[in-house]
Order: C-alpha cells, then sequence, then structure tokens
C-alpha cells in the first residue's frame, strides 16, 4: 500500500547560535523537536545581532598608509598635557594622525623618526606609562615618546631608546612583548646587543623595569629592574597578559604566572602553571588577547578563556574548523578582544584573523555573550596588524 | 622553535645602535605638545594590505551599515527528513527585519541516491524597502525534489542589509522509496 505524504515544516529561528563544525552537517543539535538547528555547517560574512543573523558591516579604508610604509600597529594613548595621539608602527619607523588628515588624507600622517635598526615585521607591542607611550617591535630597543618632543634637524627622531641594560658597555635591547605590571614596564622574548656587536635572540628570557621608572632597565644601576631567563622550563614565549593584580606569561606548552610580591629586590614570584613539556599554552604569538577580567588564547587543540577564577575551552561546537585554517595561515594569526564594535554592537567580541593563501584574510569572530563563532571573510588583502580603537578627531 | 610554535618573525641580525636620545628640557607639562588630537571620534582601526593596489591603509568596520562588500552566505544544515525517501520542497517562508531593499539568492540542494548526485536550485529574491527596522514576512514559491534538502542564502557583495529572523522550509515526503 503506498504511503501518504507527509506534509512537514522546519523552522530555523532566533537566537541563531553560530558556526557548528564539529558534527555532521545533518546532525546538528536541535532547538527543539519542532525546530531546526540554530546553528549551521557554514557562515562567511553574517555576525549576529540580537539573535538574528545578519550581514556583517563594510569594510573600507580610512586613510592611506605612509608611501611606501609597511604598517605594523596602531595605537592610542594621552600625554601629560591631556592631548590625544593616534601612532601608526611601520617596518621602518612611528607615525602619528594629524588632525588634517580629513582634509588631506594622503597627508595624514607625520613621521616622528625611523627606527633605524633594520626592518622588524613582528606587530608593534605598545604600553602607555605615566603619559609616555613605550614601544617596541622585535628589534634591538623599547623606544619612549612623550607626545611632547619633536623631531628636529638635529635628532629626526622625536622618541628615544630607554630600554639599555648593560650600562658599562652600552647595550640595549628590544622585545617581541611588551606588557605593564606592579609599576613597571615587562618586556619579554628579548632581542639583547652583545659585547662586540650583534644581537641574541632570547625567547625564554623576562625583564622588567625599575619600579616607576621604565627608562631603567640595568640591576646593576637600579636594583628594583632585573631580569628572568625562564630556563627551568623547556620552551619560550609566545605572549603576555594582565589579568587584575597578576601577569600571565604564556610559553608554548605552558602558562606561567607572575605575581607582583615587592616593590624592591625580586619584584615577582614566578608560578608556572604546569612545566611539562607538552601542555596548555599559546602556540600562535599575537593570538593571546586580554580585556579586563578574561584573556582568550589558543593552544594546539583547542581554544581557551582564562581569567583569575575560571580556565575554559571556548573552541567548542567549532574547535575543528578555528584549528584547521590557523594550520593554513601564511603569517601571523593577529588576535584582539573588541569592548564592542560601535555603540549599536556592545557586544564582547575575540577577533582572530588569519592570512591565508592568495594574500587574502580569514576572521573568525568569537562571542563571548552567547558564545557563538561565526566567520568573516576579506578577500581584498590582508589585516597586518591588531585592530585598536583610537581617536581620529 | 619548540614543537608546535608557530613564530613567523624571528630576528635576525640587525643594524648598529641608534643615535644618541633626545631629552626634554624643563617640566614637560610647561611644554606644548607635538601634533596631536582632541580625543574624539574613536575608531577601530585595522591596518591592512589591499591585495589588488599592493599597498597598505588603515581601515575602519563601519557599523552604521551591514551592507558588507564581501559576499554573505549562510548555510542551514542539512535535513534527514525521511531517510530513503525523497521530499518535494513547495515553498520557503523567511521573517526579516526591513533595513531597506536587499537582493539575495536562496538555494536548496537536494541528494539523488538513485544518481548518487547533488542537484542545487536557486531563485533570486528582492525583499525590504520600508527601511523601518520592523519584522516582515515574505514566501518564496519555491520547487525542487529530492532526499536530504539544505537551504543555503547568498547574498551578493553591496546588495543591501540583510537581517533574518527566522526560516521555514515547507514540503511533504514523497510516496516513493528513492531506494
Amino acid at each position: 500500500m503506498a504511503r501518504q505524504p507527509d506534509y512537514f515544516e522546519i523552522t530555523y529561528q532566533a537566537p541563531f547560535r553560530g558556526v557548528h563544525s564539529t558534527l555532521p552537517e545533518n546532525k546538528l543539535p536541535r532547538a527543539s523537536a519542532e525546530l531546526g538547528s540554530p546553528f549551521s555547517p557554514n557562515i562567511s560574512n553574517f555576525l549576529l545581532k540580537n539573535g538574528e543573523i545578519r550581514s556583517r558591516f563594510p569594510f573600507s579604508p580610512l586613510v592611506p598608509c605612509p608611501v611606501g610604509q609597511t604598517p605594523t600597529g596602531v595605537y592610542a594613548f594621552v600625554d601629560s598635557n591631556g592631548v590625544s595621539h593616534t601612532l601608526l608602527a611601520t617596518v621602518t619607523g612611528l607615525y602619528q594622525l594629524n588632525k588634517q588628515w580629513p582634509q588631506n588624507p594622503s597627508k595624514a600622517w607625520n613621521s616622528l623618526g625611523n627606527f633605524n635598526t633594520g626592518n622588524s615585521y613582528a606587530p608593534a607591542q605598545f604600553v602607555t606609562f605615566l603619559y609616555k607611550t613605550y614601544f617596541t617591535n622585535g628589534g634591538q630597543y623599547i623606544w619612549q615618546w612623550d607626545g611632547i618632543t619633536s623631531p628636529t634637524s638635529a635628532n629626526q627622531n622625536a622618541f628615544s631608546p630607554v630600554s639599555k641594560y648593560d650600562t658599562t658597555h652600552n647595550l640595549y635591547f628590544g622585545a617581541y612583548f611588551l606588557g605593564e605590571l606592579n609599576y613597571q614596564v615587562i618586556a619579554l622574548s628579548t632581542v639583547e646587543q652583545q659585547i662586540g656587536g650583534g644581537v641574541q635572540y632570547n625567547p625564554w628570557q623576562v625583564r622588567w623595569s625599575g619600579s616607576g621608572n621604565p627608562t631603567h632597565w640595568d640591576p646593576t644601576v637600579d636594583t628594583t629592574a632585573g631580569y628572568n631567563p625562564l630556563l627551568d622550563v623547556p620552551d619560550s614565549i609566545t605572549g603576555f597578559i594582565t589579568i587584575g593584580r597578576s601577569g600571565y606569561i604564556f610559553r608554548v606548552n605552558g602558562i606561567t604566572e607572575m605575581i607582583p610580591v615587592t616593590n624592591g629586590v625580586l619584584p615577582f614570584d614566578f608560578n608556572h602553571l604546569w612545566a611539562s613539556d607538552r601542555g596548555i599554552g599559546n602556540v600562535y604569538p599575537y593570538t593571546v588577547a586580554a580585556y579586563g577580567p578574561i584573556g582568550i588564547f589558543v593552544s594546539n587543540e583547542d581554544i581557551y578563556q582564562i581569567s583569575t577564577s575560571s580556565f575554559d575551552r571556548i573552541g567548542a561546537e567549532n574547535r575543528d574548523a578555528v584549528i584547521a585554517d590557523l594550520a593554513n595561515a601564511t603569517s601571523n594569526p593577529i588576535a584582539t578582544i573588541l569592548p564592542n564594535f560601535g555603540q549599536t554592537i556592545p557586544y564582547v567580541f575575540y577577533w582572530l584573523t588569519i592570512p591565508m593563501a592568495g594574500n587574502v584574510t580569514k576572521i573568525w569572530v568569537y562571542s563571548t555573550e552567547d558564545k557563538s563563532w561565526t566567520a568573516w571573510t576579506e578577500e581584498s588583502g590582508v589585516i597586518v596588524g591588531k585592530m585598536r580603537l583610537c581617536v581620529t578627531g | 622553535m619548540d614543537g608546535g610554535c608557530h613564530n613567523f618573525n624571528p630576528p635576525g641580525k640587525t643594524p648598529p645602535p641608534a643615535t644618541a636620545s633626545p631629552t626634554i628640557g624643563g617640566s614637560p607639562a610647561l611644554l606644548t605638545s607635538t601634533g596631536g588630537l582632541y580625543g574624539v571620534n574613536p575608531l577601530l582601526l585595522v591596518p591592512f594590505y589591499n591585495n589588488t593596489s599592493n599597498k597598505y591603509s588603515v581601515n575602519i568596520y563601519n557599523t552604521n551599515s551591514f551592507n558588507s562588500e564581501e559576499d554573505c552566505q549562510y548555510d542551514f544544515p542539512v535535513e534527514d527528513i525521511v531517510i530513503g525517501r525523497n521530499i518535494n520542497i513547495s515553498k520557503v517562508i523567511i521573517v526579516y527585519r526591513d533595513f531597506g531593499k536587499v537582493q539575495f539568492t536562496l538555494s536548496c540542494t537536494t541528494y539523488s541516491a538513485k544518481l548518487d548526485t547533488f542537484n542545487t536550485v536557486s531563485r533570486q529574491y528582492m525583499i525590504g524597502g520600508k527601511n523601518d527596522n520592523k519584522l516582515h514576512t515574505t514566501k518564496c514559491d519555491f520547487v525542487t525534489v529530492g532526499e536530504r534538502p539544505q537551504l543555503s542564502i547568498l547574498r551578493k557583495a553591496g546588495q543591501g542589509n540583510l537581517s533574518l529572523v527566522s526560516v521555514t522550509m515547507v514540503g511533504h515526503s514523497s510516496e516513493e522509496q528513492q531506494v
């Protein structure tokens, strides 16, 4: 006997939950027996807004970079006069956005000087301490600019190197990562000038400035400055964040807490959360990002969210796709946690950009609020630095 | 590097130190700033390399619009309505928020076990135009037959702000066994 036709309806409805790539596309979990799954096996350039799926914001140039310059980072700080500065670090120098940029975008950036240390394509790292900005780029120096000093004909650099770690031999160092903790600037994964010339890369080195004085790094001159080569763990440093009063040093296979204990000699206690030769760590430098009480990083097998009281896997339904894309990265993946995309989108996002073959960018966007992943693409090019909220007027 | 690390920029040998550092005379508070801004209009700035012009720029996302410059695609799950039986899809009902006119392509891919092939039927639709931010409903007439249907929505670059609240696939299963 012939079967009667069976009428059916399947409704997919808000709140949608983002990409699910860890189950077959016909086995995604449903919201209920009557409703279809709120997950999708594939999303491109949609975001979740109030649970709706919405085409994302358009991405377009604001200003061109200085001619011939490769940017490595943007940053903004307020100087001691209360004046704001929006900075652009490039491979060879530092620039600031001028007030006249809307009238003349091609001359938007004023040079503040050249690094004069060869090219470094590592993403620039900035911190602000007492109204001055300190920055480094994996080269031989940490520089300082106060927002006041101008380039002059005698000295074309408005900024100056401050990271002299050996006063006797006039030796400086630079770093791949920079932070601030306990009234001290922290530099990690250092590049140190050597007696007789040349530099040595110390991927396990942590240095801290004098207490309240980021221009003093030589412990024989200022005993509150110092260093600690993390030689008792088997791997190198890949990132640094601060949460609350603690610093977290990320290694390839582990995490080390850096806890302030004094403002004098030996100001920090270093506590390896684990020191095994294989373990959860941050494997991609520059994918560590922090926002207030949380930090997010990418390990070999998942994406993790860390806070002072929790440690959670957040790759969740989409771990496989993110890890697979990271494996195909053609250059540094870079991540930021955004407090919002604007006043209409006040959600906290972890924003992971991955350069892919063909000079295009894949972006994984994780909402910490509804714990969902969506994917964006930029077919027109590659994102080469951290996204930063900077003043433009 | 250590196992599993992906440091794409190991430092190389670099040239000798820079020149002497400039000094600030007197109290910085008595000196005027070099350049600078008033501190208004914060924007999320993104350093970007354009693969067509081979030029670098600082880009932004315009959060006042949802009309992205890239194609947007959302694939719904594959549905096992009745295993081994053909499914007839007759219409798709979409509830959307009206942010103005938007054009998109609705597709349904089905599987034929007899031929071991996939078949995709696509139709283009234009919805919206009131731009009132309210919820509206549209019915998309749609005819396709096959096993394990999967809906997909593609909005091409710059074709409008698309915001979907619900999508309902309506149909019935065939009397005949496919296999």
